[in-house]
């Protein structure tokens, strides 16, 4: 029989247990945002994700894109470009017949979706979402059948050609988890690139930015890279 | 091997060429021909005849379905990792486990339809080895009495119940496209519909040619009342294949939306293969419509234009479908030409080889269950029947 002493005691336990936080743990989600008004489009970045990740020639895990958008007959028209993904940097353009609006640069990468099309449609488990966030390939499991590169609407996936299975950015992963920086936001001159877990102060601060924007909303893919200062056109 | 033209993202290529084009052709052949043995297995009495054609004529196309999906993966060894380690959420995954229903419900089927002869061909075939094959076909079971027949019938039944079903879960395989909500040519809910019918219709034509040929080459009397038959289902598969794609196109020309900008630009790629499904469904609606007119050679000739005509217009409704799709980059600003190169894996001459796969399958499959006797060759014993009536 519990005297009734023992009985509050338990209760005041058990309301001290409830009552505490769960965790006091910080999310370990991680996000990329990108300032695209920092971007000065040097292809630096390109560069040393090729060296880094050995990407083979001609595919990119990512590329920067230059967008230059003009008045045309009282239109607005939209002029893109990446010739070789920026990794060599842009060369001038002349657009001096033309009154141009806007131009500026935007990197592109894969965006880490909350809901990857690209895991859903793998036959064989071969890509994953981590729990902090990463989309990886294990290309000791892919059968190489491309699905999810059809299935990725950013164009992020490519078919490694000596591997024969399906790369793309894995922001790193290697290196974050040795606690550095991707490799492409470790050489960005500018900042332009920001990686972090989600709620690092300055993550926080950018994603505070009203204008903040994500890439193709309607598909609903959840992505986790950010844009900032880019305008309708880029999708 | 291909060209851009306006912005295209920097990874973008044609990532599935002709033989997944192959792919789904096969498997709209599969089902045509399955839904025909189903209609004369349980509607149209009239069509019995061609039960054990229609299976010889199938099976092979079962057995090639998967032979361009192989020669496409970039590490085919790891292809049965389709089945230990499944993706349910994906289409593909799900196409391997209905792949293996139709594989075994075709196999069972052909088992019990050809049960009776497995028996007769052990016992009178002359060849010792093709004798000891068919011993071991009979699986021991030696058993014709008429309970035992009356039981293979019901068996029959719902093996064939289960391979239409999984013949046109496959024919489903379209959804393997139509889940893809980047592509704007594949994400429209339309596809998977007239992906079907289209299918149906070409399988139907399959059928056509097959009789016409396995007659011929059994020196059997040509039923045109069959032909009359099949010839109607061909004629309204195709004519609803053809309005629902029509309606698709319609659509996405009315709505105009981003996607559509990119697409009318990709028309001159397009063009070709369009104009191919357009002229060729319409050539072959017609002489299908008009052959129930005349009868004797010209029906046989206007039956077999009418069903290369159909065979060829679904082809290029695929090729639209694969690879025009494709074309269009998932920036919606601009596109890739294609042009298939003629050697290598993804070249005309390895489609060709697999195009060619279930033909020379079919030989084998006929020399060993030969779906009729020919007519020339008359036994001298009477040979056990597999009707129950008569049995």
């Amino acid at each position: 029989m519990i005297s009734r002493r023992e009985f509050l005691k338990s209760g005041i336990k058990l309301a001290i247990i409830l009552t505490l936080p769960v965790s006091s743990a910080k999310s370990e989600k991680y996000v990329y945002v990108i300032d695209a008004s920092r971007c000065i489009g040097c292809g630096s970045c390109v560069r040393a994700c090729r060296e880094e990740n050995n990407v083979p020639e001609g595919k990119y895990r990512t590329w920067v894109e230059r967008y230059v958008v003009y008045m045309n007959e009282g239109i607005e028209e939209v002029y893109v470009e990446s010739p070789e993904g920026g990794e060599h940097g842009f060369e001038d353009l002349d657009f001096s017949d033309k009154e141009v609006l806007r131009a500026y640069f935007v990197p592109k990468l894969c965006m880490h979706c909350e809901k990857p099309p690209c895991v859903k449609v793998c036959p064989v488990n071969a890509t994953w979402l981590t729990d902090d966030g990463f989309v990886l390939i294990d290309e000791d499991h892919c059968i190489g059948c491309k699905y999810c590169i059809q299935a990725c609407p950013y164009g992020a996936r490519y078919f490694h050609e000596e591997k024969h299975v399906v790369d793309k950015c894995t922001w790193c992963y290697h290196r974050v988890k040795r606690g550095m920086k991707p490799a492409c936001v470790h050489v960005c001159p500018t900042g332009a690139r920001i990686f972090g877990k989600i709620d690092d102060k300055e993550i926080e601060e950018r994603l505070r930015d009203p204008t903040i924007k994500i890439l193709k909303p309607e598909l609903n893919t959840r992505p986790k890279v950010f844009y900032q200062k880019i305008g309708w056109e880029v999708w | 091997m291909s060209e851009a033209f306006g912005y295209v993202y920097p990874n973008h290529e044609v990532f599935w060429g002709i033989l997944i084009v192959i792919y789904p052709y096969f498997v709209s052949i599969i089902t045509g021909m399955v839904t025909i043995y189903a209609i004369s297995e349980f509607w149209r009495k009239e069509l019995k005849p061609l039960e054990k054609m229609i299976l010889v004529g199938t099976f092979p196309f079962v057995l090639s379905a998967l032979l361009p999906l192989l020669l496409d993966l970039g590490q085919p060894q790891r292809a049965f990792e389709i089945y230990v380690t499944p993706n349910f959420s994906s289409v593909m995954a799900v196409f391997g486990i209905v792949y293996l229903t139709e594989l075994f419900a075709i196999l069972g089927e052909l088992w019990f339809v050809y049960r009776v002869d497995f028996i007769w061909w052990s016992q009178t075939e002359r060849n010792p080895i093709k004798r000891l094959i068919y011993k071991i076909l009979t699986l021991g079971v030696y058993d014709i009495s008429k309970k035992a027949i009356e039981i293979d019938h019901k068996v029959i039944k719902v093996l064939t119940f289960v391979e239409l079903i999984a013949a046109w879960c496959l024919s489903y395989v379209s959804f393997l496209f139509g889940v893809v909500k980047s592509n704007p040519w594949w994400n429209t809910t339309i596809l998977p519909v007239s992906f079907v019918f289209g299918g149906l219709a070409a399988g139907g034509a399959m059928v056509l040619i097959l009789y016409l040929l396995f007659s011929s080459y059994y020196g059997k009397r040509v039923d045109e009342k069959i032909i009359d038959i099949i010839s109607n289902y061909v004629f309204f598969f195709l004519l609803a294949a053809f309005a629902l794609e029509m309606i698709n196109t319609i659509l996405y020309a009315y709505k105009e939306d981003i996607a559509w900008a990119v697409i009318r630009i990709t028309s001159t790629e397009l063009a070709v293969p369009m104009a191919i499904a357009v002229i060729g469904s319409l050539e072959a609606l017609l002489f299908l419509r008009y052959s129930r007119m005349v009868s004797g050679a010209l029906k046989q000739i206007m039956v077999v234009i009418a069903s290369i005509s159909v065979l060829i217009a679904v082809f290029a409704l695929r090729w639209n479908m694969v690879i025009g799709a494709q074309l269009v980059d998932y920036s919606l600003r601009g596109y890739v030409s294609y042009t298939p190169p003629l050697f290598g894996k993804e070249g005309i001459l390895a489609a060709l080889f697999v195009i060619a796969a279930p033909f020379v399958i079919m030989a084998i499959v006929n020399y060993f269950l030969p779906p009729y006797e020919k007519e020339v060759k008359e036994t001298e014993i009477s040979r056990p029947t597999t009707s129950v009536s008569e049995a």
